[in-house]
């Protein structure tokens, strides 16, 4: 099936950041048509159309957006969640580079629809490039009154992959530490400054604009039954054009390797993939056959996640692989809670030290217990996401840990406990 | 000491905030773009204009990536380090890097101050993997012929980026 | 703080109910509560380290997991919220591995250092591991090797490598004293706790967080490696280091004292105390301390017998009695009984009716002070007010406590106007604050009642302090208030001043002008002030000073002539103060860990101190020297039974009038000439008062004093920061360094009290906020 371009239909348009080139194909004119209608309207045909948030969750936005009150003396805010930082990720910086009009678009109908007179665009920092971009757009936009009464802040984050949760990015927009709050209060009743906030992908706002422009109908008829609309994959690692794609949820895995990102690279086969970024399990040859949506993929036990496929050949090593995905967990961890602050470094530990030949046995089932006990009972997901990567390569590939484990002279003996008991 | 340009700059983002400290990490991106790292009398200086306690900012400041609290080269180099860019040979890249800079293990900084160098976690640019960012310019794929030229062409660059658009800051201020 | 009105509004709204079941029983509990809450209701344990009660549930440490039916994953129960029909179960096998899992996870990077760590055998984590582990650990890698032993200041170690990031300390700079002093930094596994380069932590409430960090990262130093837990005598009792009058545990070993600790008391100190009551303790342990009685032979203090010094004291007694020309000054530090025998003493026996345990700067007489120190409300309310007028008080350098309960407040709510002669810590929380130059109090006062008072709702509260009470215009100033409360009667008035046990002084009679029980003085003395500067012009019989250190109180000529002038002078102290080294006789005395007897606190609040140790060899009481010296003169020295019963009620009535009467005394302030600046005593927590002199962790949180002015009046006189500067009164001059702030308002020059190498007294008697004073490069 050809790509089905929606949100990347006129990124390679030149100069299409310019709000003149983005206006001339219909640009702004859906925010109009969307003032036309009631705020409840526009949040109805969201609802209707099924867009799940193309954030990593899959939530409602219809059904996220109608839980804004909507007392009129509430002060409520839209949140564009443009922190981008799961291993694997970069489809919203292609937006924001090539077409941030889109977006700003996006975010001026969704806060028509809530409510909120102040948008921002939480961008993480390093993209220097497109915050430049985004904060021209959106002073151009603003001085040709496109915004209306609007105001669009364009903020920059610091480096810290948990601001992309959406109560740390709450926490860390106010300038604070990055860290998630208890749900609930949900940020839709009091987010930002203790007020209702929408927090919202980038991806998600872009729908919104195709969604008001062409209706419900029109979504709906893309995609799957509950898995509406296109999605823009991205592949990377061993494959020969890594780049996005967009195409209707639902395309097979194999469809997206083999025919958009031109398949393995000369000589090598498949060996597996992390089908949503670097937060799921991985799915192997015999998986490639499922189709790319939220459903389809969660009855895998995986998940779909940012859509961000990390293929890997047969020349990877899985041990290392686990090891340094940890590793980025770790790093990431804001140890707030006890379970992944202290889970994630033990874990490294321990695959460092397979990895260095001195790893045993019992490792292995060490290392698939504690990383279940990480994930249940840590506060946020993201120690909830940093134990299937490592598990699911545990378990697909675990004689590759083996014979890592097999250099130790002394691998099937326990090792020797420095301290036996506690106390 | 930070300039007058600087502290009107982060006044001036205070106010795009309904409430000011949201303006804090941007306004610590500004004051490290023109100091080059934010040590503790800027960190002071930023809590003052804050209202804040600089223990406060100090627990910011330590807590996000983008902030160095020691000195940092005059040119920063970012290479990624993440799956994807590892599974493209960014191990073999940063080792090149590394040693065509003459770094030390366990050293960050060249001795002439030059560059910096950070092996990262992802950047979003996995396309382009093995990928860095070399101040605010994104480079990548990377080949091992091209690192020469990678150097030599950021040190024709202005320095030490700064993400916040539309700041007015004196470079190098003194400290 | 918009979840916490909301609470607070649903207090008012009827509590509504909620049944759940834990552990087979079922349980109703007012909607809101959290499951943990329900589960303390039922007396269900349930381990916790993150959570504390006096602030929000945090749900990061995860030791308080769960298992709730119908909920995919375990639950935090401090911060689960509690729902109608849940079914909880907390000893599950699900539950119990949970827990099992986050002790493995605390203990794999907590170093077993337990055998030399202060907080064995009283700490939650040892408690939990026992209780809740499994006791085999699966950790083979290497511990996190971090700092040991950094010292944040005299009072703090940290030990990184046992903190469990339960933010507990942290939490409590922010939330409850606001003062942020410790902060978790980096992040992840790197998570370290402490200050910015390990620099001294800034606050006067740090002893709490060493009291609620539930393993041993925070400690004291001053307990370091001293004691034990299992070892340790307890008693409870009341810190009278200020007026809060804080409960308080003193630990001991073998007589001698370890620590200090706070003890629950919702309606004074909560769970709270300031880190003077934490350490201010330790001058009970100093060898400077008298250790017998000393007598002027030859010009010099020599030891001397308790037989010879009591029998020419009471000789002395019977040499001077009737005199006019005889005192007795102090009483601030003694207990209410020892303050009524003292007065008693020398109303009846002696014939004088010169007491006044007031020896300070300003002393108002009856009539201007007006109304004496004391709240209307208990300590305990303030939490729950909606309103505080901060008029004139230093809260954290006075009555550091309070300013926790206010915080709390603040917390639940609660709206403060801050005003005074400048900035403190309180003033970055208030939400309108006023700085002016003494003497301006009126024009405050109607713009408060302009903009403030009409917007008052709900429960109301003034407290005034120091800088507006030392004011010739006291009197004045209270009536306007009163007027407020007339028009505003949910407004309650507090008068914060004094520190000590001054209030129980007071009401013992130890006053030129009340008598016991606050009745009128059968015949009204001299105030100290009075006696001093008559004992300045003319001979003067005797002085009787237990408790006080005049010569530090008053210019040092001034103190030359009374001193040429005093033909007899009796100290009665722990230390060798000024006023000691020059007295005929000097009598050691006890201090308030070693004796027993009752306080009275800022709200009349009548509160008893118990011997935590015996007495030092050969020591004597206040009271039991007084009662001996009277027993010479053929006296016994007895609580009368009608006072007695007073000391019965929990709190003194405190009692407001309706309104003030003008009275003739002057009120006119002093003009300001030429260059002239006006004069705010201020107070330090942290002084070099006798006691904090003698505490050698505290004494290290004192602060060079300074004297400080505004820029705009730096400029204008070429002076700059660290200036050497004299401020010259019409009485006195003083040197000191020299302080720019724009915390100080202009046209004012502020001057700490409370330290002789800054005497402020040295600029005179009498002195009094808004008093005319120069100041120029010395
Ligand atoms: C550790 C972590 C990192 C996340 N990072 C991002 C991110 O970078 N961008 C994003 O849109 N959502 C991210 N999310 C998901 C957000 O929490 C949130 O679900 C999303 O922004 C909601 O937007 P949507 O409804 O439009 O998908 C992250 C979640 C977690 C747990
Ligand atoms: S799981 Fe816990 S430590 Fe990890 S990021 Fe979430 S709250 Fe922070
Ligand atoms: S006590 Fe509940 S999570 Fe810490």
């Amino acid at each position: 099936m050809p790509e089905l371009r929606v949100l990347l239909k006129n990124i390679d348009v030149p100069n299409q950041k310019d709000l003149a080139v983005y206006e001339q194909d219909q640009g702004y004119a859906t925010l109009r048509k969307a003032r036309e209608q009631t705020p409840d309207e526009v949040i109805e045909i969201v609802k209707t159309a099924g867009l799940r948030g193309r954030g990593g969750a899959g939530f409602p936005t219809g059904i996220k957006w109608s839980f804004v009150p909507k007392d009129p003396n509430l002060e409520k805010y839209l949140v564009c969640n443009c922190d981008e930082s799961e291993p694997g990720t970069f489809k919203d910086r292609v937006i924001i580079e090539k077409d941030p009009h889109q977006l700003i678009e996006g975010i001026a109908i969704a806060s028509y629809a809530i409510g909120a007179k102040k948008a921002f665009i939480y961008s993480r920092g390093e993209f220097y490039e497109g915050i430049h971009i985004l904060q021209a757009a959106v002073d151009e936009a603003k001085a040709k009154s496109h915004l209306g009464d609007l105001d669009i802040v364009v903020h920059t984050g610091a480096g810290a992959y948990i601001a992309g949760e959406e109560t740390a990015q709450l926490d860390s927009l106010e300038g604070r530490k990055a860290q998630p709050r208890s749900k609930p209060p949900f940020p839709a009743i009091a987010g930002l400054y203790g007020k209702p906030t929408v927090v919202n992908n980038v991806e998600t706002l872009c729908n919104a604009v195709h969604i008001v422009k062409n209706g419900a109908e029109w979504f709906q008829s893309i995609g799957k039954e509950r898995n509406n609309g296109t999605k823009i994959f991205q592949i990377s690692g061993h494959v020969k054009k890594p780049g996005v794609v967009e195409l209707p949820l639902g395309t097979t895995l194999r469809e997206v390797i083999f025919e958009h990102a031109g398949g393995m690279l000369d000589g090598r086969t498949f060996k597996a993939v992390f089908p949503g970024g670097s937060s799921c399990s991985l799915l192997t040859e015999k998986d490639l056959d499922v189709e790319m949506d939220f459903d389809s993929l969660a009855k895998l036990k995986t998940m779909l996640g940012t859509a961000s496929l990390i293929v890997m050949d047969d020349s990877a090593d899985m041990v290392k692989v686990a090891h340094r995905l940890m590793e980025f967990y770790q790093n990431e961890s804001c140890g707030k809670c006890t379970p992944c602050r202290e889970g994630t470094r033990w874990m490294v530990q321990v695959l460092e030290r397979i990895l260095s030949g001195e790893g045993t046995q019992s490792d292995l089932d060490l290392i698939l217990n504690v990383c279940d006990d990480m994930a249940a009972n840590s506060f946020c997901p993201l120690a909830v996401g940093a134990a299937p990567p490592v598990i699911s390569s545990v378990v697909n590939f675990r004689e590759e840990f083996e014979a890592y484990v097999q250099k130790n002279p002394n691998a099937d003996k326990p090792r020797e406990m420095k301290v036996k008991a506690y106390i | 000491m930070l300039s007058e340009k600087a502290k009107n700059s982060i006044l001036k983002l205070q106010d795009k905030y309904p409430v000011k400290r949201s303006a804090l990490l941007p306004a610590l991106h500004v004051a490290q773009a023109e100091i080059g790292y934010l040590p503790q009398k800027v960190q002071q200086e930023v809590a003052d204009l804050f209202d804040l306690n600089v223990t406060e900012v100090h627990s910011v400041v330590t807590f996000y990536d983008m902030f160095f609290e020691e000195p940092t080269g005059k040119h920063l180099l970012h290479v990624c380090k993440n799956i994807s860019c590892m599974l493209r040979g960014s191990d073999e890249v940063i080792a090149k890097f590394r040693a065509k800079l003459g770094l030390k293990p366990g050293e960050k900084t060249t001795g002439d101050k030059q560059f910096t160098l950070v092996a990262s976690e992802c950047l979003a640019a996995c396309d382009r993997a093995p990928m860095m960012i070399a101040n605010d310019k994104v480079i990548g794929p990377i080949e091992e012929k091209d690192i020469d030229s990678i150097i030599e062409e950021t040190k024709k660059m202005d320095g030490h980026p700064c993400p916040v658009p539309n700041i007015d800051i004196e470079r190098g201020a003194s400290h | 703080m918009s979840t916490e009105t909301k609470n607070k509004q649903s207090e008012n709204i009827k509590q509504e109910m909620i049944n759940l079941t834990i552990d087979g029983q079922v349980v109703s509990t007012p909607k809101g509560s959290t499951v943990y809450q329900a589960a303390q209701q039922l007396g269900i344990d349930i381990p916790i380290f993150c959570y504390q009660d006096r602030m929000p549930a945090l749900g990061a440490c995860r030791m308080c997991l769960v298992e709730v039916e119908k909920m995919p994953k375990l639950a935090a129960s401090c911060s689960q919220g509690a729902m109608e029909g849940m079914v909880v179960h907390t000893k599950s096998k699900k539950a119990e591995d949970g827990r099992k899992s986050i002790i493995e996870f605390l203990l794999i990077n907590h170093p077993l250092d337990c055998p030399i760590c202060d907080k064995g055998g009283e700490c939650p984590l040892q408690d939990n591991t026992l209780d809740y582990g499994s006791g085999i650990s699966r950790f083979v890698e290497d511990k996190r090797k971090l700092e040991k032993k950094t010292a944040l200041g005299p009072l703090l170690i940290v030990d990184q490598e046992r903190c469990i990031a339960c933010a507990r300390c942290t939490r409590f700079g922010e939330i409850v004293a606001g003062d942020d002093a410790l902060k978790l930094k980096d992040r992840g596994f790197r998570t370290e706790i402490g200050t910015p380069n390990d620099q001294p932590v800034e606050s006067k409430f740090i002893g709490n967080t060493i009291q609620m960090c539930p393993v041993g990262a925070l400690t004291s130093q001053v307990y370091r490696f001293r004691a034990r837990p299992w070892d340790n005598d307890t008693v409870e009792s009341t810190c009278t280091l200020c007026a809060v009058g804080c409960n308080m545990k003193v630990d001991t070993r073998d007589n001698e004292i370890l620590r200090v600790r706070s003890v629950e008391n919702r309606d004074v100190n909560d769970i709270w105390m300031c880190d003077k009551g934490f350490f201010g303790y330790e001058h009970v342990n100093d060898d400077n301390r008298i250790k017998t009685p000393l007598i002027r032979r030859n010009g010099e203090l020599v030891p001397a017998g308790w037989e010879e010094v009591l029998e020419l004291i009471a000789n002395k007694f019977k040499e001077v009695k009737a005199s006019p020309k005889v005192g007795a000054l102090g009483g601030s530090p003694l207990t209410v009984e020892e303050n009524y025998f003292f007065q008693k003493l020398f109303r009846e026996v002696v014939e004088s009716p010169n007491v006044d345990a007031r020896v300070g700067l300003s002393q108002q007489d009856k009539d201007q002070e007006a109304i004496p120190a004391g709240t209307e409300i208990s300590l305990g309310e303030i939490e729950s007010l909606d309103n505080v007028l901060v008029l004139g008080s230093d809260l954290t350098e006075t009555f550091p406590v309070i300013w926790l309960r206010l915080k709390q407040g603040m917390n639940n709510g609660a709206k403060v106007v801050v005003t005074g002669h400048h900035q403190t810590e309180v003033s970055p929380h208030s939400n309108k604050e006023i700085i002016h130059a003494p003497g301006e109090e009126f024009a405050v006062l109607d713009q408060l009642e302009k903009e403030v008072l009409p917007t008052l709702k709900g429960k109301s509260a003034l407290f005034i302090g120091e800088q507006y009470l030392k004011s010739t215009s006291r009197r004045k100033i209270l009536s306007t208030l009163l007027k407020w409360k007339k028009q505003n009667p949910e407004l309650s008035l507090n008068i914060l001043e004094g520190t000590g046990n001054d209030l129980g002084a007071r009401f013992a009679g130890m006053h030129p002008a009340i008598g016991p029980a606050g009745s009128d003085a059968k015949q009204t003395g001299l105030s100290s002030s009075d006696m001093l500067i008559q004992a300045s012009k003319e001979p003067w019989d005797l002085f009787y000073v237990a408790g006080a250190n005049p010569a530090a109180k008053v210019p040092a000529p001034l103190w030359d002539q009374i001193r040429e002038k005093t033909k007899f002078l009796v100290v009665q102290d722990l230390f060798l103060t000024k006023t000691a080294e020059e007295a005929d006789v000097v009598l050691p005395t006890l201090s308030f860990i070693e004796k027993g007897g009752h306080v009275i606190n800022i709200e009349g609040r009548i509160q008893e101190i118990r011997a935590a140790k015996s007495a030092p060899e050969g020591l004597l009481s206040d009271a039991e020297i007084f009662t001996l010296i009277a027993q010479r003169l053929g006296t016994t020295l007895i609580l009368d039974k009608e006072f007695s019963e007073h000391l019965k009620v929990e709190r003194l009535p405190f009692k407001v009038p309706t309104q003030l009467e003008e009275i003739s005394a002057s009120t006119q302030l002093e003009e300001i000439k030429g260059e002239q600046l006006r004069l705010s005593l201020s107070q330090k927590l942290f002084d070099h008062g006798t006691r904090v002199q003698y505490s050698p962790a505290i004494e290290q949180l004192v602060k060079e004093p300074t004297i400080s002015i505004h820029p705009e009046e730096a400029i204008n006189r070429l002076l700059k920061e660290g200036d050497l500067v004299v401020v010259e009164s019409e009485q006195g001059t003083l040197k000191g360094t020299l302080k720019v702030t724009e915390a100080v308002a202009k046209a004012t020059v502020v001057i700490p009290e409370g330290f002789p190498e800054l005497s402020v007294a040295q600029l005179g008697m009498k002195l009094s906020n808004a008093t005319a004073v120069i100041v120029k490069k010395g």
